[in-house]
């Protein structure tokens, strides 16, 4: 399968505090993967490193492309989703902001997508932080990157509005845009179709959702908990009444009252 | 040390943030607010704290001409900043509001280090090289070194990973149990909250709309979902039990204590 990321003996220090030593990382094309990681495990230095802000040793490349010379801001290879990005744009309504952004799209296929239609004629500034970042993520999607990267971009979003966000990322992902969801919030793993479990900048596992949470040691040590579901399904996989690690509550509770 | 807001308006431009507010905080109890961003929970923070003067009504904290207000009040929130480069500094800083003595101010530094598991950060630190959740913790240390009676610890749990989540929940507790302090907790992370919390008061276009202790307020999960909040994980697993297998399992905050519900409750 291609690669979309491909991070080769990776290696950055601030100063004297060595961030990234010989750091390797591939995403393929049309994945849509979770990094979590704890507090200060180098998340937010991997998303500066591909975005370039600053000077590292090895490789990053983009689609078979090293980008060490490239502008990031300016070309639209990569796209970051951060907490807050339109609050520029508040007195704009969702249609002026999407009209600024679209020239040939199809504005139609646009609304449909991401079932914005009740909020086209509502000012930015009065969305609500979910509907806020659907928004930016149209923005994201019209510029058409080949890997768009979500930075701890959720933390504030409530539960309705983020399964409604990750269900359109999940389409991007299908449509061929390479997903990265960067969190700290193990929950959100749920619902990405792979786990990479990061720390110390380095990763250390890399599996599919449905075999991630398997164990949960490697999460006790790198200060992080399983999600309440898997959690729940690994103790009582433990005492024998289930026998496989359940990612959906009504799947388990049917397997448990059959 | 009580705390009673009395028919409180507070208006910031045109937009009623809080409407004939009234709200007594649970003496020596952990309580959380919640509501969506914008329900003016960080409003009624400022208010305890008198950043902020109410438009209309009062805001009474007893026994408040008999101490300073930093003895009373303690606020730990994610947007407050640093002022000085290490953490002895600080700790200055704050100690001095209070005027304690040079050997006293030690002993309250330490203690309030020790409390956090910080004890091992040296106190010539530079604040910057601390790791995110070490800035966290620090600040509460701030706070508890002065000793408040209430604390309002604001958007801090959301930044934290498991491991340190743990490690405050047992300090709040460790702070209520021992040392009978009234602790207000905002936060969006419903989860790490039920755990620790005593009684919840939901906030709506400036009112509280539902409240009570945690295990009443949680179990309306329909209200709830009309405030467009979220159900702790617990609570949202045995409603499923309830709404498609008709099994009641008891309401709890613990995922071990749900594990046995459900032992108990399978043939």
């Amino acid at each position: 399968m291609k690669k979309i990321l491909k991070i080769d003996q990776l290696t950055f220090a601030y100063d004297n505090y060595k961030v990234f030593d010989n750091f390797n990382m591939e995403l393929d094309e049309g994945t849509f993967t979770t990094l979590v990681g704890p507090n200060s495990s180098g998340k937010s230095t991997l998303v500066s490193l591909i975005m370039n802000k600053y000077t590292y040793t090895g490789t990053i490349e983009i689609n078979n492309k090293n980008i060490k010379n490239i502008d990031m801001l300016k070309n639209n290879i990569v796209g970051v989703l951060n907490q807050d990005m339109i609050s520029d744009f508040n007195h704009f309504t969702v249609l002026e902001w999407i009209n600024y952004y679209i020239k040939d799209n199809d504005l139609d296929s646009i609304i449909k997508q991401f079932k914005i239609k009740h909020l086209l004629n509502q000012k930015i500034a009065n969305l609500s932080d979910g509907e806020r970042q659907i928004i930016s993520l149209i923005g994201m999607y019209l510029k058409k990157p080949l890997l768009l990267i979500c930075d701890d971009a959720f933390r504030l979003i409530d539960l309705v509005q983020k399964k409604q966000i990750f269900s359109i990322l999940k389409k991007l992902a299908k449509d061929g845009i390479t997903i990265l969801n960067i969190t700290s919030d193990i929950e959100e793993s749920l619902y990405g179709n792979d786990v990479m479990l990061f720390n110390h900048s380095s990763i250390i596992l890399a599996l599919p959702v449905d075999k991630a949470f398997e164990i949960e040691k490697p999460y006790l040590e790198n200060n992080l908990s399983l999600p309440f579901i898997a959690e729940l399904s690994l103790k009582l996989k433990y005492y024998g009444l289930v026998n496989k690690i359940y990612l959906s509550n009504k799947k388990l509770v049917d397997y448990l009252w059959k | 040390m009580e705390v009673v807001f009395n028919q409180v308006d507070f208006k910031y431009n045109d937009n009623l943030v809080l409407d004939h507010f009234t709200w007594r905080v649970p003496d020596g109890q952990i309580s959380a607010i919640i509501g969506v961003n914008g329900s003016g929970k960080s409003t009624l923070m400022s208010l305890i704290n008198q950043l902020l003067e109410p438009t209309k009504g009062q805001v009474i904290i007893s026994d408040f001409d008999k101490y300073n207000l930093h003895q009373l009040v303690g606020l730990v929130s994610i947007n407050s900043q640093f002022r000085f480069q290490t953490v002895y500094e600080e700790f200055e800083y704050y100690l001095e509001l209070i005027n304690y003595t040079t050997g006293k101010r030690h002993q309250h530094i330490q203690q309030a280090l020790v409390m956090l598991g910080l004890d091992n950060i040296q106190l010539d630190r530079n604040i910057n090289t601390l790791s995110n959740s070490e800035k966290i913790l620090l600040k509460l240390a701030l706070v508890l070194s002065i000793n408040p009676k209430i604390l309002i610890i604001d958007s801090v749990l959301d930044y934290l990973d498991s491991y340190h989540k743990k490690q405050l929940i047992k300090i709040i507790k460790k702070l209520k149990r021992r040392y009978q302090k009234t602790i207000i907790i905002i936060s969006n992370d419903i989860d790490t909250m039920h755990k620790v919390i005593d009684y919840v008061y939901i906030l709506s276009k400036g009112q509280i709309v539902l409240e009570g202790n945690k295990y009443e307020v949680f179990s309306k999960v329909q209200e709830l979902k009309k405030y467009k909040l979220k159900v702790p994980q617990i609570i949202a697993l045995e409603n499923i039990v309830y709404e498609n297998k008709k099994i009641k399992l008891g309401y709890r905050d613990d995922i071990n204590d749900l594990l046995k519900d459900i032992y108990r409750n399978i043939e």
